[in-house]
């Protein structure tokens, strides 16, 4: 299989005097899912749409899979699909007229569009909508046919600006769960958001951006392990309260923790070093405390403390 | 991306577009009124018959004082009004009592005009000299007042013929009616149309309004097309797509082209049903400038589509645009009745050759060697707007 690859190459982006982005190198490989994190206005949106063709960079080089999508924008897309700002179907069309009108622009061959189409609306749950107008829908469930319609011509890269923005709790899970699913199948799909429990939930790896600037690219543990300068946190749940003395115990107990603190009757966290074999050996440590454990879990606070920092670094 | 695939995915475009106007069901109601009323008000404000007037209320003064104790000119003029009158309906004659109260009945609207016997009429014309009628108009309604001058210029006219014949006779017995008319009146005039019948108002607007609709759907409809789909997001999902942007314009045009076609030709069924406007040329050669008006008119909309941001820019830049054009292309008005340097601007206008082509073919039955002329400006023009148009639409859709 071909190399699957985004990359940016010097890119930058001015609005007049206005800098959106700002000589952006990032080269992401392989089958994995990317997240693209930033606040608003650092030039996510801005960076993506560089990367399908709707703006002109006005210097540097965007280039999927080796094809520079400004020069050979169709052989650049051509095993894209991508989802960017707010899209819209369609209203007075069902998911499968608006589908079909998409995979023949995206040169599925005539044959295959049925069961394509067919595929693509199962895996985002909308099956039994498929002959139903779009105008009748929710937000939620235009995101999910959206995500239909790019990932329709079973694309081997997927662009995802902001997937579960304006959607409610119940959405948002949803169209994660969609996610999660795509990154099965050999894809490398790249995906902004400001969300940062989203990026940790989905992602495997994270470049932020600010200000139009990349300031960081890795998996999210070596991210977070920067800033932290090395160290890792766990939350820990258990059945029944803590007993008194057991932080002091554990503290005594691991090789590298640097502390053991409660967090409320039931829990706590453990902050240490030395990656995931440290992390594995002091699981493995409290199970045969018999303390009744039932939540070992890295600390979802871990890639925020790390963006926080990150981001107050570069303003 | 060969031919084939670019047809294809504009055909894709344009079907997607006519089922969603199919959907809108007010839409395609509104799409069918909007010819429906422009007929219907242009046609019965301007009577399908050609331009007779009837019962135009008209008042008449006779001051004449005779001569002698005779009045008789201004007696046998009189009854030989209202015989003309009785025959033909034109005026509703009534009586005033003076010239001032003539130009109080005009003023309050109740005449249109009236005829003053002056007081010297009998005198005259039994000694020999001409006797002068005259005719009030009202100046506040130019073209009425034109119609009644030129209406009692005729009657008169007719009446004084009579009377010359008349006075023919008199002098010479020999000379019978036929040849005092040859002495009076030398010279008949008679006039031929290039085609059977009497094309009527309805005839020259016809094949204008059509050739507006058609401009209209594609200079307001594709900007506004695609406007709509740029503000509701749904442009940006074709456009990252591997489709051409030609693709997508000619799409959009054969959507509106057809839209355009559809209102053409429900003016052209109401205008021959409704109006009983008379196709003189081809059928297929109508349909074809039809055609030929979109193509001229494309490259237009597609530089509108360029530079509006929003729907609203959109119909701004359009109804700048489409106005003058509309009263300067000769749709309404002749084009010979304007001052010389609006005729200069109209020899501009695409549409002035668009009006004019289905003209001479719906009413005058020219054929293609007849509107070389308007054939070539179109297809120049359009090839023209469009070769700068296209490169402008490339280089603005991508920002």
């Amino acid at each position: 299989m071909t190399n699957l690859s985004i990359e940016a190459v010097n890119l930058s982006k001015h609005y007049g005097s206005f800098v959106a982005v700002s000589n952006l190198n990032l080269t992401i490989e392989g089958s994995k899912c990317v997240g693209f994190l930033g606040p608003n206005g650092a030039g996510k949106t801005t960076t993506l749409k560089m990367f399908t063709d709707l703006i002109r960079p006005s210097s540097g080089e965007a280039l999927i899979n080796g094809v520079n999508v400004h020069t050979e924008k169709k052989k650049a897309l051509a095993s894209v699909g991508a989802l960017i700002e707010t899209p819209e179907i369609y209203p007075s069309l069902t998911p499968r007229e608006a589908l079909m009108m998409i995979a023949e622009i995206r040169g599925v061959p005539n044959a295959e569009r049925s069961q394509r189409i067919e595929e693509a609306v199962s895996e985002v749950r909308m099956e039994e909508w498929i002959d139903k107008r779009v105008g009748k829908f929710s937000k939620g469930m235009k995101q999910r046919i959206c995500i239909a319609s790019a990932i329709l011509s079973d694309p081997t890269v997927v662009l995802l600006d902001e997937p579960t923005l304006g959607l409610d709790p119940r959405g948002m899970s949803e169209v994660r769960e969609i996610i999660k699913s795509l990154k099965n199948k050999k894809r490398l799909i790249f995906m902004s958001s400001h969300i940062l429990s989203e990026i940790s939930d989905v992602c495997d790896e994270v470049a932020m951006i600010d200000h139009g600037k990349l300031i960081a690219y890795d998996t999210i543990a070596n991210v977070a392990a920067k800033v932290t300068g090395g160290e890792n946190v766990v939350e820990v749940e258990l059945r029944h309260p803590i007993e008194p003395g057991l932080m002091d115990k554990i503290n005594a107990a691991f090789q590298g923790i640097e502390s053991a603190e409660k967090k409320g009757e039931r829990s706590f966290r453990i902050t240490f070093n030395g990656g995931v074999d440290a992390q594995e050996r002091i699981l493995a440590g409290i199970v045969q405390m018999n303390v009744g454990i039932i939540s070992y879990k890295p600390a979802s606070s871990e890639l925020e403390d790390a963006y926080l920092k990150l981001i107050k670094d570069t303003r | 991306m060969g031919a084939k695939t670019l047809l294809s995915h504009s055909l894709r475009i344009a079907w997607k577009d006519l089922t969603e106007l199919w959907r809108n069901r007010l839409g395609l109601v509104l799409l069918v009124l909007m010819p429906l009323f422009m007929m219907v008000m242009v046609g019965f404000i301007y009577p399908s018959n050609s331009g007779s007037p009837s019962n135009l209320p008209v008042a008449l003064v006779n001051e004449d004082a005779g001569f002698g104790n005779s009045t008789i000119a201004s007696q046998t003029f009189i009854m030989g009004l209202q015989q003309i009158n009785s025959r033909t309906s034109m005026m509703a004659l009534s009586n005033a009592s003076s010239v001032s109260d003539i130009k109080d009945l005009v003023q309050k609207g109740d005449i249109e005009g009236g005829i003053v016997i002056p007081s010297n009429f009998t005198e005259s014309i039994l000694n020999g000299e001409q006797g002068t009628l005259t005719i009030v108009t009202d100046q506040s309604n130019p073209q009425v007042s034109a119609t009644i001058q030129a209406v009692l210029s005729a009657v008169f006219d007719q009446m004084g013929t009579m009377l010359a014949q008349q006075n023919v006779q008199r002098l010479n017995p020999a000379v019978n009616a036929s040849n005092s008319l040859a002495i009076v009146k030398p010279y008949n005039v008679q006039t031929e149309g290039v085609v059977p019948g009497t094309p009527s108002y309805f005839d020259f607007i016809a094949p204008g309004i059509m050739a507006m609709t058609v401009m209209m759907s594609v200079m307001t409809g594709l900007p506004v097309a695609i406007s709509q789909e740029k503000e509701v997001g749904t442009l940006d999902g074709m456009m990252v797509a591997p489709i051409n942007r030609l693709s997508i314009i000619l799409g959009k045009t054969l959507g509106q082209t057809a839209r355009g076609l559809l209102q053409g030709t429900i003016i052209l069924v109401m205008a021959t049903v409704l109006f009983h406007v008379t196709i003189q040329g081809s059928i297929l050669l109508v349909f074809a400038l039809l055609l030929l008006g979109v193509f001229s008119f494309v490259g237009l909309g597609i530089v509108i589509t360029s530079f509006a941001k929003d729907q609203e820019t959109a119909q701004m830049m359009m109804m700048t645009l489409m106005f003058p054009m509309m009263f300067l292309s000769g749709v309404f008005f002749p084009i010979q009745q304007m001052p010389w340097y609006m005729q200069d601007i109209s020899r501009v206008l695409p549409l002035t050759y668009a009006s004019q082509a289905l003209r001479k073919v719906m009413v005058l039955g020219a054929g293609i060697p007849d509107i070389t002329t308007e054939l070539t400006v179109m297809i120049v023009f359009g090839a023209i707007m469009t070769a700068i148009a296209l490169p402008v639409f490339r280089r603005m859709m991508t920002r």
